[in-house]
């Protein structure tokens, strides 16, 4: 994001940031919101468990969409988002997958 | 203040953090700024929904006010008017809205239609046709654009990815603003220029930092099951995808099926007409429950087990929304449960709902929220004005050009067209209600025909004149609009101000009121327009001023 | 909601005066940077942060509302709307904002005092 770059790049590096903040921002809030309710609903009743991981699902998101304009480089910035994303989304499937066959 | 002039390598990292929210401040603020002023003004205008309701009904004035036997009354009108009515859902009155409202629905079609009845008689009331406040309420979180509503998941989508962007537009421009403490009390408008609006905007920004905060993120609470189902799909899988059904059961602290359980009697073509219920010992037992709390609404449907009672205690009763509610066994008039949820998340969530709908405040809280609103409106706006004339400041700069470029020519005549467009949009809603013939069809969507079309006329205007005359039109003929509206009411009404002010019907009169205070204000606002026709030359600040005056903020494209 | 009112537009104004800008708007020549000056700023920042603190203790305490969630709603818009009124004070009468505050925290403390004895 450096206004030293040619245009064309600058423009592609900001189009790409938003799209790591605006879609694997989300996904990494849902996948949050997956794990934390499942992790929470040993403890808690279902509703209080989803309530809770959703509130906190907003606050996963807003700091995604900080960490991918501030990553030094695009790539940094989409990694950094998605990798736990994706992490996140296995663990939620794999957790229910396993509560299925058990 | 362009990031050229910044070192390539960033000299510390809370810089380069700094620089980046700085970057993503005034982008997501700007990508969806016009759409967000929109939804905040009509948002505000929502504080007062019942009175705008009230006031474009002007039929309904000169109610009394209801009495204890007004459920039973209301009970017995419905049956007269509607004798295979199968479900009803009755509001009573209170001092902000004097008639019962009922939705039922009978064995016909099972559509809801809407009655409203008198108080004390029961009498049905006839009414106009309107939008009411409802469009307003309805813009704000769907964008509403026809009465019967279409589009309204789509609207919906649109004002939750709004509502994001201001949310990330709030907690970075808290990083942006690396003197938020200092310059806390600084407002400089006689500076004038881009030094006054930055003021503007950081004042009106930092002072009502905790409402903003707490209007962006319940505004994404409230409709979480749209924008955030995730935590529901995992928590409750069910035999076809997701079980959302039990999760709303449940958040309403009620048993999982139960909903699903009864409206499968409820609404179909089977359904058994109602029979008389006696309401009264139930109203006297809640009242005894809930130690003397008001009533806010009555609900009567049919079940496998005979018909069954809802008792509503009123929304403005407290901060959690929505109201504890007591079921009752129709036909035996003995309580089933108490519908209340207690957990901590849900009451957090109860909290924000209800903070978000300002039932719970009474007038002069309603209206410091009101003026919290107009300010984060305010905020907004100086933020887009803001971004204009610092483009402006910068182009000057860099050669003295004949005429705005394009693009900053577009962005000055959508300033002028949709932000200052509204309040003269606002206005002709208004004239729309008291012209149009009462009887017309399909009213409500001729009156927003009005409201888009002056909207849209405003839009024209500021493309064609995107200068200080454009404003001036715009926001001067909607503040003429606003200042003539209670004459208006005069010559169409007896519920004018006439009327109102001897008798202290504050609800009608203070409408007219605030109406003419606006308008005097635009035109107030107008004349400063007018009378500086150029901007003013900026002072020279002090040399010790003139490193603490650089904008933080910075800009690049 | 008043008494919330007056106590923290006393707190804002002193914060306001604790910043070397307004209290030369305050009182105009003064040496800001001057040890006895710098001093008093920081008791005015102090006094200001104190203020804050009690009234919302205070509101917490003193049951005027029906709960303790409403009284603390009610408060924090009596903080917004204070802080409001302190930056017009410091923008159109910032001669008078030292006085301004003063009657504030005179005003809040006489309504708290009627609050009592009734």
């Amino acid at each position: 994001m450096k206004a030293t770059q040619p245009l064309w790049r600058y423009r592609l590096a900001v189009t790409s940031r938003a799209l790591v903040a605006g879609a694997g921002g989300y996904a990494l809030a849902a996948a949050s919101a997956a794990v934390l309710t499942l992790t929470l609903a040993g403890s808690l009743s279902r509703v209080e468990a989803v309530m809770t991981a959703t509130l906190l699902s907003w606050l996963v998101y807003a700091c995604a969409i900080a960490w991918a304009f501030y990553a030094r480089t695009t790539w940094r910035a989409g990694l950094g988002v998605l990798l736990p994303a994706l992490a996140l989304a296995a663990g939620a499937y794999g957790w229910q997958w396993l509560g299925a066959s058990a | 203040m362009s990031r050229s002039t910044t070192p390539p390598a960033k000299s510390t990292a809370q810089e380069g953090f700094r620089q980046a929210m700085s970057w993503l401040h005034t982008w997501s603020g700007l990508v969806l700024g016009w759409l967000l002023f929109a939804i905040f003004v009509t948002g505000t205008l929502s504080f007062f929904k019942n009175e705008f309701n009230l006031w474009m009904r002007p039929e309904l004035h000169g109610l009394p006010a209801a009495d204890s036997l007004v459920a039973q009354r209301a009970q017995q009108a419905l049956r007269a008017h509607a004798p295979d009515v199968t479900q009803f859902i009755m509001r009573l009155p209170d001092p902000r809205t004097p008639a019962v409202t009922v939705l039922w629905r009978g064995t016909g079609n099972g559509r809801f239609e809407t009655l409203m009845l008198h108080p004390q008689t029961g009498a049905v009331l006839q009414a106009r046709e309107t939008a009411g406040g409802e469009f307003f309420y309805r813009f704000h979180f769907e964008l509403r654009t026809a009465h019967s509503g279409r589009w309204t998941l789509q609207g919906r989508w649109i004002v939750g990815v709004a509502t994001l962007l201001m949310f990330v537009a709030l907690l970075t421009g808290v990083v942006t603003h690396r003197r938020i403490f200092k310059d806390f009390f600084t407002f400089r408008p006689r500076k004038g220029g881009q030094r006054a609006w930055l003021d503007a905007h950081n004042v009106s920004g930092v002072l009502a930092l905790p409402f903003y905060l707490m209007i962006t993120f319940s505004g994404l609470m409230i409709f979480h099951a749209i924008y955030m189902p995730a935590g529901i799909n995992a928590g409750y899988p069910g035999a076809q995808g997701t079980d959302t059904q039990a999760y709303f059961d449940e958040l309403q602290g009620d048993v999982a099926g139960a909903r699903s359980a009864r409206r499968t009697r409820g609404g179909d073509a089977q359904a058994q007409p109602l029979p008389e219920i006696k309401l009264a010992p139930m109203l006297e037992q809640a009242g005894h429950i809930w130690q003397g709390g008001r009533v806010g609404g009555i609900s009567v449907a049919g079940s496998p087990q005979g018909p069954v009672v809802e008792i509503t205690r009123h929304d403005g009763d407290r901060l959690q929304y929505g109201p504890p509610r007591l079921r009752f066994d129709g036909s035996t008039g003995s309580l089933l449960n108490e519908l209340n949820p207690q957990g901590p998340a849900i009451k957090t969530y109860g909290v924000l709902y209800g903070l978000h709908l300002a039932r719970f405040a009474d007038t002069g809280l309603r209206w410091t929220l009101f003026g919290f609103g107009v300010l984060g409106s305010l905020m907004i706006a100086s933020g887009m004005v803001l971004w204009s004339v610092k483009r402006r400041a910068q182009s000057q700069r860099k050669a003295a050009v004949a005429g705005l470029p394009f693009d900053e020519r577009l962005v000055a005549g959508l300033n002028i067209g949709l932000m200052g467009g509204l309040p003269l949009a606002i206005a002709a809603i208004l004239y729309a209600n008291r012209l149009l013939p009462a009887t017309l069809p399909q009213r409500p969507d001729a009156e927003l025909l009005w409201f888009f079309s002056a909207w849209g006329l405003a839009l024209l205007v500021g493309l064609l004149w995107p200068q200080r005359s454009g404003w001036a039109a715009v926001l001067g003929t909607a503040g003429l609009g606003f200042l003539a509206l209670p004459l208006l009411n005069a010559l169409t009404t007896a519920a004018h101000l006439g009327a109102s002010l001897p008798a202290h019907e504050w609800v009608w009169a203070g409408m007219d009121l605030s109406f003419s205070v606006f308008g005097l204000l635009l035109i107030g606002l107008t004349r400063h327009l007018l009378h500086r026709s150029a901007p003013l030359p900026q002072r020279a600040a002090r040399p010790a001023r003139s490193a603490a005056a650089t904008p933080t903020t910075t800009q690049e494209a | 909601m008043l008494t919330d009112f007056l106590l923290c537009f006393a707190a804002w104004s002193a914060l306001a005066l604790a910043m070397d800008r307004h209290y030369e708007e305050a009182w105009p020549g003064s040496d800001t940077e001057a040890a006895p000056i710098a001093r008093r700023r920081q008791q005015l920042a102090l006094t200001g942060c104190l203020l804050l603190t009690l009234s919302l203790s205070l509101a917490l305490t003193l049951p005027t509302h029906s709960s303790r969630a409403l009284a603390a709603v009610v408060w924090v818009v009596a903080l917004s709307l204070s802080a409001v009124a302190a930056t017009a004070a410091s923008t159109w009468m910032p001669q008078q904002q030292p006085l301004l505050g003063l009657g504030a925290l005179a005003a809040g403390a006489i309504s708290l005092l009627l609050r009592a004895l009734a």
